[in-house]
């Protein structure tokens, strides 16, 4: 692990050669916009809002899963960005059936918040009004696919930090979907231990917990550095039992 | 294209393949090729058996110390898993979707470890250089873009099929030395090269060299080797929807701009082609090409509005042409249906 020196925003940061520019950035209170990342779990550079430009190259780099060098000068809010981000939630927004004003995340939506931090007034593209489903199976939660953004959080937290893989995704292009299971019902699904963590760490109204009236439910993510740090510093083990 | 090396001369390619092996310390080689090509995995099969029978491939090659293995990989035929990451996660049992790079394969690749990956033609190459030297491959071609390259010709011309030829070949001796021109009655309009991912060269460019790099001036690429034909009778308008509509369907749902971009894209070009476009969804198109091809993760949405872009540089009175529609207007390239159905 090195230090290295490097230009944002035409401000001199320092970050280890191990980590995201993204995290960079955040320990030097540089907001970049981001949606399928989340503190905690793997990167997968889906969403493309953290994009950067870098100097010397005509690419863009997703901030989420790009490694710093020595020198380099990064840019993460110029005009061009600006406009980019703003098409993806244009995007995001044209690809689903997002009915906020019914919808029991409504105001605590992460969809909702970029929408304002990125100024998009209105939507030029035209909606696609996907027919999707609504499934109501599982005893405490709700998965709305009408209200997915296709982040895969719910993937990886299950996954990853769960470790019971119960969602995955089906079909390719604009049908993809996120499903329970073999494309079993929720409710249905063996390997679901009803934990509620994809519940929590889903950006958007596509996973909800059931009795929630609208405009109610507010998730809460901070759970998910706890775990992942307690299980890195192996925080669970009581030193003091002589068990062995 | 590569279909018809690994078809008719498999073993060209298990031999570059043992090379590149030996050359970077690997004991282990895949070749992954999709079900829709039988005939191809056939033959490999019994070129892997036959090469393995007569200690060129296995354990202990030519009695040193060098092991080398090959396996066929099958794939479901999904065009993104030609995109290298992808090509590694299908190979390793998982969906093919792409990953962004770095880390590239060469550092870290199927199964963590670095990997070496390239195409057919690239190994089949190998072999003959080695044997015949560099020299003798750097004299076909030109400098930069040295030895042959194998077109599929196709499309509005008289002799469609495989053929190999120089790098740097002019377009010209293609299309009528070669292809024996277009259909009578019709005069050459474009060639479309790289398929879903390139781009069009316009008939003033004729004497263009084909290699690398003049294609890239008009901004198209050679990719594997696709060549089709366009004539007076071809509608650019629905060339760039046919493309688009392919990216709609092979795009992996991974990275928003692609997966959304392209319905968009697709969408605009259906609603100019059908006479209902504006001026405001051409620029919309464009402004959607643009930022399709600079944020999308991998080569499929990068390259993805090629033949949008490519048709509106060359072809744009195609659009803007459509766009103004009168009634009873006539679009370019449908005369002659239209004259026929009456
Ligand atoms: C969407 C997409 C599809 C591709 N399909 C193929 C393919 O079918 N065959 C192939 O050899 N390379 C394909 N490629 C390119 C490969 O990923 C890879 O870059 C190339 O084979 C490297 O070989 P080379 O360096 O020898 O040319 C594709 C790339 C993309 C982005
Ligand atoms: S509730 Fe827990 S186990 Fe069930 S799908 Fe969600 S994350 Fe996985
Ligand atoms: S259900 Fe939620 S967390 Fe899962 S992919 Fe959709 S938006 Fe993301
Ligand atoms: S560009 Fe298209 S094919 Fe490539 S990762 Fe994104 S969605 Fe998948
Ligand atoms: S946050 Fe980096 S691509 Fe989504």
């Amino acid at each position: 692990m090195a230090i290295l020196t490097l230009t944002i925003n035409g401000e001199h940061v320092s970050g280890k050669d191990d980590e995201s520019l993204l995290a960079i950035a955040s320990q030097h209170g540089i907001r970049i916009p981001t949606l399928c990342h989340l503190d905690g779990l793997s990167d997968v550079g889906a969403c493309r809002l953290c994009l950067v430009e870098i100097e010397g190259s005509p690419k863009l780099f997703p901030a989420c899963t790009t490694r710093p060098q020595e020198g380099m000068v990064v840019s993460t809010d110029t005009e061009r960005l600006r406009r980019y981000r703003r098409i993806i939630i244009e995007f995001l927004a044209s690809e689903g059936n997002h009915q906020c004003a019914v919808c029991v995340v409504n105001n605590h939506c992460e969809l909702q918040n970029l929408a304002y931090e990125t100024g998009l007034t209105h939507v030029s593209v035209p909606y696609l009004y996907p027919k999707k489903d609504l499934d109501a199976t599982h005893k405490d939660f709700i998965i709305d696919r009408n209200r997915c953004v296709l982040c895969t959080r719910c993937v990886r937290v299950c996954h990853e930090v769960e470790g019971a893989h119960t969602w995955d995704i089906a079909g390719r292009g604009i049908s993809c979907e996120i499903i329970s299971d073999l494309n079993q019902p929720w409710g249905a699904s063996g390997s679901c231990t009803s934990c509620g963590k994809c519940v929590l760490v889903c950006p958007t109204g596509a996973l909800i917990e059931k009795g929630e009236a609208v405009a109610e439910m507010e998730k809460k993510t901070d759970f998910l550095r706890y775990i992942v740090t307690a299980r890195q510093k192996r925080e669970w083990v009581n030193v003091d039992s002589d068990e062995e | 294209m590569d279909r018809s090396v690994l078809e008719g001369d498999p073993h060209r390619v298990l031999e570059g393949m043992a090379i590149a092996g030996y050359a970077s310390g690997a004991s282990q080689g895949f070749i992954y090729v999709r079900a829709e090509y039988p005939l191809a995995i056939e033959r490999l099969r019994l070129a892997i058996k036959q090469a393995e029978r007569v200690g060129l491939l296995g354990n202990r090659i030519f009695d040193s110390q060098f092991n080398f293995r090959i396996d066929i990989r099958i794939g479901a035929g999904a065009f993104v898993c030609g995109e290298e990451t992808a090509l590694i996660r299908s190979i390793e049992g998982k969906r093919g979707r792409p990953r962004p790079r770095p880390p590239y394969p060469s550092e870290k690749g199927l199964w963590g470890a670095p990997t070496l990956i390239n195409n057919v033609e690239t190994f089949a190459n190998i072999a003959p250089i080695i044997r015949k030297g560099s020299a003798w491959f750097a004299a076909i071609g030109t400098p930069k873009s040295a030895g042959t390259k194998v077109f599929a010709l196709a499309g509005k011309i008289r002799n469609t099929g495989l053929i190999e030829v120089p790098m740097g070949i002019p377009l010209r001796k293609i299309i009528f030395d070669i292809g024996g021109g277009t259909p009578e009655g019709t005069t050459f309009k474009a060639a479309q090269t790289g398929g879903p991912s390139g781009g069009c060269i316009p008939g003033d460019s004729l004497d263009l060299p084909v290699d690398y790099e003049s294609l890239a001036t008009v901004g198209s690429i050679m990719g594997s080797g696709g060549l089709i034909v366009m004539d007076s009778t071809s509608n650019m308008v629905d060339v760039a929807k046919y493309f688009m509509d392919f990216c709609v369907d092979e795009s992996c749902g991974k990275c928003v701009p692609c997966r959304v971009g392209t319905v968009h894209i697709h969408g605009l070009l259906e609603k100019i082609s059908g006479g209902r476009g504006t001026t405001d969804d051409l620029a919309l198109l464009e402004e959607l090409c643009q930022m399709v091809k600079e944020t999308s993760l991998c080569g499929l949405g990068q390259s993805a509005p090629n033949p949008v872009l490519s048709t509106l540089r060359f072809f744009r009175h195609e659009y803007t042409e459509l766009l103004s529609a009168p009634e009873g207007f006539v679009p370019a390239g449908a005369a002659n249906e239209k004259s026929t159905t009456g």
